[in-house]
């Protein structure tokens, strides 16, 4: 078994090993990245601000303080990044333009009720307000616990429960929509159309 | 209508992408990032290094002239002379340019 995240994070700042600091965007950016597009609903400015979520860990190595995680400081880092990101008016205009490129692009990752689950869950995630979004990708997708969410999203642990279960209904009620509302898109569709409906109402 | 369905959805659709994201080239792309100022800087220390060593041995061939009764002395068997002292004072004082510039940029590598 190789060293953990806090003994890598040792051997990267007191020994400035940057195999070490690898190891840890290695572990760690294939679900911070997962979240970043779920946040933003952007590949692209999701992996830009993964990149710099990085660059600024590994700026700030001497100011990580060994009582937090390091997955939750590094999630700390990515959602300013991210809020920092959305407040400026460029990268408004910007998001805006890469969500209507990924929107028109969007490629089925597998076979068709997956595809439309996971399509009407983007759209279903990206009606919430962020800080319920964040919460609920924290918790329920990325696997953080609350406390850990509280961390990142620097809010009260209350505030992070409600979050969660005012994200939950909201998705609840809007996938529970998406399934009731689909309408058959033609005859060769229909079966799929039939199956992705039902999976989602199974899943519900 | 149980919320932890929205859950398994969730972690369902989470762990799927981010299977995805496992083995593209990001991690390649971080690093080339993180070392670029390193990179930057290296040459900065490299540039100047070899700008000094330049401008210093500019500056040998007067010193060497001030030098040469002596250098001239201490080898006798040297037949080169004044200019034979001067060129052989500015490649040691070079040599000696190069070998710490060499050393600082071994310790900042």
């Amino acid at each position: 078994m190789g060293p953990n995240d806090i003994e890598l994070m040792t051997m990267a700042k007191v020994a400035q090993d940057s195999a070490a600091f690898t190891e840890l965007v290695r572990r760690h950016q294939a679900r911070l990245r997962a979240f970043l597009r779920r946040l933003c609903g952007s590949d692209h400015l999701a992996d830009d601000i993964a990149q710099e979520t990085f660059i600024k860990a590994h700026e700030g190595l001497a100011s990580f303080r060994g009582g937090a995680s390091f997955r939750s400081w590094l999630y700390a880092i990515a959602y300013r990044e991210f809020l920092q990101d959305r407040r400026r008016e460029k990268a408004a205009a910007r998001l805006k333009d890469a969500l209507q490129n990924d929107a028109a692009n969007m490629e089925p990752p597998g076979g068709a009720i997956e595809v439309g689950l996971s399509m009407d869950l983007r759209r279903a995630l990206l009606d919430l307000e962020e800080a319920e979004r964040a919460a609920l990708l924290l918790c329920d997708a990325a696997g953080l616990s609350h406390s850990e969410a509280s961390r990142v999203l620097n809010a009260p642990l209350g505030s992070i429960k409600t979050y969660i279960a005012r994200g939950r209904k909201k998705m609840r009620e809007a996938l529970t929509g998406v399934a009731e509302q689909r309408p058959p898109r033609n005859e060769t569709t229909q079966t799929e159309t039939a199956a992705n409906h039902k999976g989602v109402m199974y899943a519900l | 209508m149980p919320s932890d369905n929205i859950e398994t959805l969730l972690r369902a659709d989470f762990d799927d992408l981010a299977g995805r994201l496992e083995n593209d080239r990001f991690v390649k792309r971080v690093q080339f990032k993180l070392t670029a100022r390193n990179r930057a800087r290296l040459g900065v220390i490299g540039l100047a290094g070899g700008l000094g060593a330049a401008f210093a041995a500019s500056q040998f061939s007067d010193l060497g002239r001030l030098a040469a009764p002596y250098l001239a002395e201490a080898l006798p068997s040297y037949s080169g002379g004044v200019d034979a002292a001067t060129q052989l004072s500015a490649a040691v004082v070079l040599a000696a340019a190069v070998i710490v510039t060499a050393l600082v940029l071994r310790q900042d590598a």
